[in-house]
């Protein structure tokens, strides 16, 4: 576990030294942004990571999150603001003497070069001596499970394999940070569960500070410490991972990390200083303390606290599946409901052995939400 | 509940015939015939007739060896391979530079003003071209008249009739081979490559060393043969901006069919250009190995 700190001194060319310094962060962004000619691609993100944190940066395409990585890298230069690595600025030095360690999409292996040569390419650029650079080739092919294959060439690799080599290649010379740019994107849904352990399993054993950039929720809810959730430039959120599930600040961030249904709502009452809100009629109590009475807001509830056939009357709502998805263990239902001055389709994921559970398209039923999982959350639409 | 639009039968005629995805051997032999009688007929036949021609009457071996010993056509064949290979060296270094440009830069204007660089000279015919340069060259022409504003040369340098002004017209003609032919290579090489090498500690030089060259050395070698190849072929630049003092073999056996009326000699040149030809390609080809042919093809 202690490899990162055996570091051979003549390599210790560029920046300081692998062991964190005190105090300072392994990461820190400073108003950072990015813009092309009128159009802003990143707007002043300001972010301190921890060392050995994993960072997950999320958000849809086009949210700025990728000209976050590249700045971050080296790709990009930053029109506004500063990234220090490990307090160093780097904000203006090549991505050769950044220190940092990448694994991309398709991660970029060197198809001309075995997997052992692709291992060591970083280290013969830092004129490791030969002898050093054998021993650590062959100790990072040991970690990453690669002995068999330091002769193979790239392309006589599985995709996990490939992977493998990509991350062992990336932290062959110990760098500050790890940036991962989408590495599971293109994969199917059962190898990427592999990898997305494996990936957990480098970062717990390397104790790398990770940034992990990624358009799946589920990807960045598995893996990540804190989740910087990023929309049109902005950070729009972030938090660590199951604060920010659980407890989305935006509504925004209830639908993109949740997956909640965001209902229109209106306060009607307050309950030991917590909103209660109407629904198509109905009230709801929720867990925000918000709002003046009577303003309309949104309110978050996430699919698995919607309830079929709730006991209550003052809560249920009619409504009519307009779509059934069986999921396996669970079936996913979207349900349709309206009211004099409401209507609405939420989304509802039921366990597939719920009794009562509609069998079709058009039925009819009675639901509500779960008291207390409602969240009151502030429209950010317009922060656009 | 979501209603099922009927199903109406399609109007016109309905074929029984049994049909099959790939077209039968006949149809093929069909479709390709055109073809396979203007290879016979334009290129095979001819191929042959030249060796059949160099051979007819007289001493055959010895037409062959006169191509040698004549000193005309000695010197012409001297000039015709050493002109051609500058002008595979310059081309192909010329044209690198454009593709290598045109298949990283991220400027769209830039990628617009180089392929119409690049295809341009295509887009003119060969006297027109030849004569532009001529003109450029010319004693009284724009280059001199730089070089003297400049105080760089104190009278007009003579640059046409020279090796030189072959070399170049050679060359911009076959730029546009040269950029196509490597740009189908250098698309290959994945820019994300590019931008692993440097995040790994590689400078540009050190990228371009370790990971573009090994992985387009194979398709240089090709684009080297293929302009070389078409360059020892040349006839018309040779002549207008090399004159008649420094031919290439095109001219002499222009010379040989048409002045000195000598067929099987013309024969016995254009067999032995053809021999030289097929061995620089199998050498070079031998160099790249097969993995680049198969890649490219």
């Amino acid at each position: 576990m202690n490899t990162i700190e055996e570091r051979p001194q003549q390599a210790s060319t560029a920046g300081p030294p692998t062991a964190p310094p005190a105090g300072r962060h392994a990461v820190e962004l400073i108003g950072l942004g990015k813009s092309y000619g009128p159009e802003t691609a990143v707007a002043g993100v300001d972010l301190a990571v921890e060392h050995g944190e994993l960072i997950a940066i999320l958000g849809a395409s086009g949210s700025g999150k990728s000209t976050l990585l590249k700045m971050v890298a080296g790709f990009e230069g930053p029109s506004r603001g500063r990234i220090l690595l490990h307090g160093q600025d780097v904000s203006s030095l090549s991505p050769a003497d950044r220190e940092i360690g990448m694994v991309v999409q398709n991660y970029a292996l060197f198809p001309h070069l075995s997997v052992a040569r692709n291992v060591e390419y970083g280290l013969r650029m830092r004129k490791w001596p030969k002898r050093e650079r054998a021993e650590r080739v062959a100790e990072m092919l040991e970690r990453m499970r690669l002995s068999a294959l330091g002769d193979r060439l790239p392309r006589q690799l599985s995709g996990g394999q490939q992977q493998r080599v990509a991350i062992a290649r990336a932290l062959a010379y110990s760098p500050r940070i790890m940036l991962m740019d989408e590495p599971l994107g293109a994969l199917d849904k059962a190898l990427k569960q592999d990898l997305v352990e494996e990936i957990h399993r480098v970062h717990r054993e390397f104790a790398t500070t990770i940034l992990y950039v990624t358009h799946d929720r589920e990807e960045a809810m598995t893996l990540a410490d804190r989740v910087v959730l990023m929309r049109d430039g902005r950070m729009a959120a972030c938090a660590p991972v199951e604060e920010l599930y659980l407890r989305p600040p935006t509504a925004y961030a209830a639908g993109f990390f949740s997956g909640a249904n965001l209902v229109p709502a209106r306060v009607v009452d307050r309950v030991e200083g917590r909103a209660r809100v109407e629904i198509g009629g109905r009230t709801l109590d929720t867990t925000c303390p918000v709002d003046p009475l009577g303003s309309p807001v949104t309110a978050a509830v996430r699919p698995v606290c919607v309830v079929l056939d709730p006991p209550d009357d003052a809560w249920a709502l009619e409504g009519e599946v307009t779509d059934r998805l069986f999921l396996g263990d669970s079936v996913q239902l979207k349900l349709a409901y309206s009211d004099a001055d409401t209507s609405g389709v939420v989304s509802c994921l039921l366990p597939a052995t719920a009794p009562g559970l509609p069998g079709a398209v058009g039925e009819k039923v009675r639901f509500g939400f779960t008291p207390d999982t409602a969240r009151i959350v502030p429209d950010d639409q317009e922060t656009r | 509940m979501a209603t099922v639009e009927t199903v109406r039968p399609a109007k016109g005629r309905v074929r029984a015939r049994p049909w099959r995805p790939e077209a039968g051997p006949v149809t093929g032999l069909l479709l390709a015939a055109p073809m396979l009688v203007a290879i016979v007929l334009f290129v095979a036949f001819p191929l042959v007739q030249v060796f059949v021609d160099a051979s007819s009457g007289g001493v055959p071996v010895q037409r062959y060896t006169d191509v040698f010993t004549n000193p005309v056509s000695r010197r012409a064949l001297a000039t015709t391979l050493t002109d051609s290979a500058l002008v595979a060296v310059v081309t192909v270094a010329l044209g690198a530079v454009i593709a290598w440009t045109l298949h990283t830069t991220a400027r769209r204007w830039v990628r617009v003003l180089l392929w119409t660089t690049a295809l341009v000279p295509f887009w003119m015919g060969m006297i027109i071209k030849n004569y532009a340069i001529y003109l450029l060259l010319a004693a009284n022409g724009p280059l001199n008249a730089l070089l003297m504003g400049l105080g760089v040369v104190d009278s007009p340098l003579s640059l046409l009739y020279t090796k030189f002004a072959v070399v170049y017209g050679i060359s911009y003609s076959l730029l546009p081979y040269a950029v196509l032919a490597l740009y189908s290579v250098f698309v290959q090489v994945d820019r994300s490559l590019l931008s692993s090498a440097a995040v790994l500690g590689a400078g540009r030089a050190q990228v371009l060393a370790t990971v573009v060259a090994p992985l387009v050395r194979g398709g240089v070698l090709v684009a080297l043969a293929l302009i070389f190849l078409l360059s020892i072929g040349f006839y018309v630049t040779p002549i207008m901006l090399g004159g008649l003092q420094t031919p290439f073999m095109a001219t002499v056996i222009n010379q040989q069919v048409f002045s000195l009326y000598d067929f099987p000699g013309a024969a016995a040149s254009a067999a032995i250009l053809l021999v030289i030809a097929f061995v620089v390609v199998a050498t070079i080809l031998a160099l790249a190995g097969g993995k680049t042919l198969r890649r490219m093809l």
